[in-house]
């Protein structure tokens, strides 16, 4: 059975961001329009939905001026009005990012943290906004590696463990951060020097990972990103990762990461059938992303079985809907959209 | 991240070749190799089979047969569709696969991929030059790379009929999404031994391992404006091939067979493949050698 991982699983903000991208944005030099109060802004966006959209759109499309006063005028507002708020700037900094326009984007990071700052004062070591400003942090960690801003990432990591240095999901984010800066740079992997240096330069991204786990034993991330990590290194302690990733995992996204990695240990290891397998149990959890279809193509293909494969192609071009395939942000830079699914039901209170 | 964005602006066009699919032969009677002959970069005209040597696996092989540019050519375009090909490129890439619709003749056929970090199977393979125009005008482009992963799909989508496959890659950039390594998509293209020839628009390892492997050749793209010609000599190139055909003697073997051309007398720049792949009994049959 299908579940879980669909078409447009992604984000309801990805066609906000191609309006942005093709609209342009205003310049503050522009006359203002007759903009809509902060309040107003917070109200749609805690509605959720289109309302968020269109409060994303057109707090995107304010002069910076205007934002300013805006938050200026922020300090009175109650702490579940202030999450709202660092959530409006938060995924409005999130489409600025994806339409391309990177420093109206960290303008809006900007703004939610000093929104940030407005709900931690006066309430130092609250639970509930220590847990909020964690996963914050974790998430635009991830944005920032997502988008290539790594110098800004490992900015933001540092002084995120040196206010949390016991949350698990920021040493999975530091581990991520390297990896990623690893995958853009050129090297020869049919060169043995050049492929023993980089798996060593991988050694503290894995140190970082098995940190968390000491801190979070059970955290499916950093599990299928340690096992992830081993296979390339092709560390015998690989399958045993995934397969507690596998355990562990109750997002149908993590699950569908754990038998695909799976699945590529097994047929490094010239295991075909159970690659097989894991592939198709990644194929049943999202039937609508590419990668499982890829996988079991070529595995056709190295069985000399080209009837197979043309068969696994065609059925992947007969896929109406093609769903954005988790394996992309994984590989990226482990875009951390659990953690931006939980902040936005955090701040709507639900 | 970004590449959620050609997700929503992609045009999920999927078709697949709509004819029922040649049988798979279940032994290797007849190879046949498509054989770039040149001269001073030019073709070399009027070769018989008489004028080739052919080893295979090191044993000489007779040439039963030597013709040019008569057998039809199917052409899959695989085009990069990312981000790096927004604004006039994109424009330039358009004429330049509209040109390759152009030059197509009434026996050849074409199908359309595109990719970004998401393959999409544009037009399946077709002789309808007007639905390539259309599926070529709508590209929209965005994202990030996955060029194995596409290629992987062009490779199994391939016609198993009695065309002349020819894979036409134009990529801008290095592959950064896909699933597939390096080792393994060239592991492909030398078990489905299809030509491949590659358009691209900076110095690629890969890309010239690739094209090597599969018996092709790279172009270098200085500029956008070049595309169009470069996608044109690639076509030329193609149809100015010898397809060599001979039946192997003492052969039969599974595995990789080495390919060696040259000419009896005279000397010339051969570019074939460089060898097939003959796979040990399946479910479905051998592996086509070609």
């Amino acid at each position: 059975m299908a579940v879980g991982v669909r078409p447009g699983h992604r984000s309801a903000l990805i066609p906000l961001a191609i309006l942005l991208l093709t609209a342009g944005l205003p310049s503050s030099a522009q006359p203002a329009p007759a903009a809509p109060s902060y309040e107003s802004l917070l109200d749609a966006y805690a509605r959720g939905g289109s309302a968020a959209q269109q409060a994303v759109l057109e707090l995107a499309s304010l002069p910076q001026e205007r934002v300013n006063a805006m938050i200026g005028g922020a300090r009175s507002l109650r702490p579940d009005r202030l999450r709202v708020a660092v959530m409006l700037h938060t995924d409005t900094a999130y489409a600025l990012l994806l339409a391309g326009t990177t420093g109206s984007g960290l303008f809006h990071i900007g703004a939610a943290r000093r929104v940030f700052a407005m709900l931690k004062a006066g309430r130092p070591g609250d639970g509930r906004t220590q847990a909020f400003e964690r996963r914050w942090f974790a998430f635009v960690a991830s944005l920032y590696t997502a988008n290539s801003l790594f110098d800004r990432a490992a900015i933001l990591i540092r002084d995120a463990l040196s206010a949390y240095p016991r949350d698990a999901r920021l040493y999975v984010a530091r581990g991520a951060l390297l990896e990623t800066r690893l995958a853009f740079t050129a090297f020869d992997p049919s060169s043995p020097t050049q492929l023993s240096r980089r798996e060593r330069a991988l050694e503290p991204a894995a140190a970082d990972y098995r940190h968390a786990l000491e801190l979070d034993p059970h955290l499916p991330i950093a599990l299928l990103r340690l096992g992830a990590l081993h296979m390339i290194v092709r560390d015998a302690r690989a399958s045993q990762n995934l397969e507690a990733a596998l355990g562990a995992a109750s997002e149908p996204i993590d699950r569908y990461l754990a038998y695909l990695l799976l699945g590529a240990v097994a047929e490094g290891d010239q295991r075909l059938d159970a690659a097989e397998r894991d592939y198709e149990a990644a194929q049943a959890i999202a039937a609508a992303c590419q990668t499982p279809y890829v996988a079991l193509a070529r595995l056709a293909t190295a069985r000399g079985d080209e009837a197979r494969a043309l068969t696994i192609a065609s059925a992947f071009a007969n896929v109406a809907e093609k769903a954005s395939d988790p394996w992309w942000d994984f590989h990226l830079g482990g875009f951390d959209q659990a953690s931006l699914n939980w902040l936005r039901a955090e701040a709507r209170g639900r | 991240m970004i590449r959620a964005l050609a997700l929503v602006a992609s045009v999920a066009a999927a078709m697949v070749p709509q004819e029922p699919p040649t049988p798979f032969r279940s032994g290797i009677e007849i190879v046949e190799l498509d054989v770039s002959v040149t001269r001073g970069g030019l073709p070399v005209p009027g070769l018989t089979a008489r004028d080739f040597v052919l080893t295979d696996n090191g044993i000489a092989q007779d040439v039963d047969s030597v013709t040019l540019d008569r057998v039809p050519l199917s052409v899959t375009l695989l085009l990069d569709t990312s981000t790096s090909v927004l604004g006039e490129r994109l424009a330039h890439l358009k004429q330049a696969g509209t040109g390759i619709v152009d030059a197509l003749t009434a026996d050849d056929r074409a199908s359309l991929i595109t990719f970004s970090h998401n393959v999409e199977i544009a037009v399946g393979m077709t002789a309808d030059k007007e639905a390539l125009r259309r599926a070529l005008a709508a590209i929209r482009p965005g994202g990030s790379t996955a060029l194995r992963d596409a290629l992987q799909f062009a490779l199994a989508l391939r016609t198993h009929d009695r065309t002349r496959p020819l894979v036409l890659i134009f990529t801008d950039g290095d592959d950064t999404t896909s699933w597939l390594t390096e080792e393994a998509i060239l592991d492909t293209a030398r078990r489905c031994g299809v030509v491949i020839h590659a358009i691209r628009g900076q110095s690629n390892r890969f890309l010239d391992r690739l094209t090597e492997m599969a018996g092709g050749r790279t172009w270098s793209a200085t500029s956008d404006r070049q595309l169009r010609e470069l996608f044109t000599s690639a076509l030329d190139e193609m149809r100015a091939r010898y397809l060599v055909t001979y039946a192997p003697r003492g052969m039969a073997r599974p595995g990789w067979h080495e390919l060696k051309v040259r000419l009896k007398s005279g000397r010339a720049d051969i570019i074939a493949r460089p060898g097939y792949f003959v796979a040990a009994a399946s479910p479905s049959g051998s592996s086509p050698p070609r």
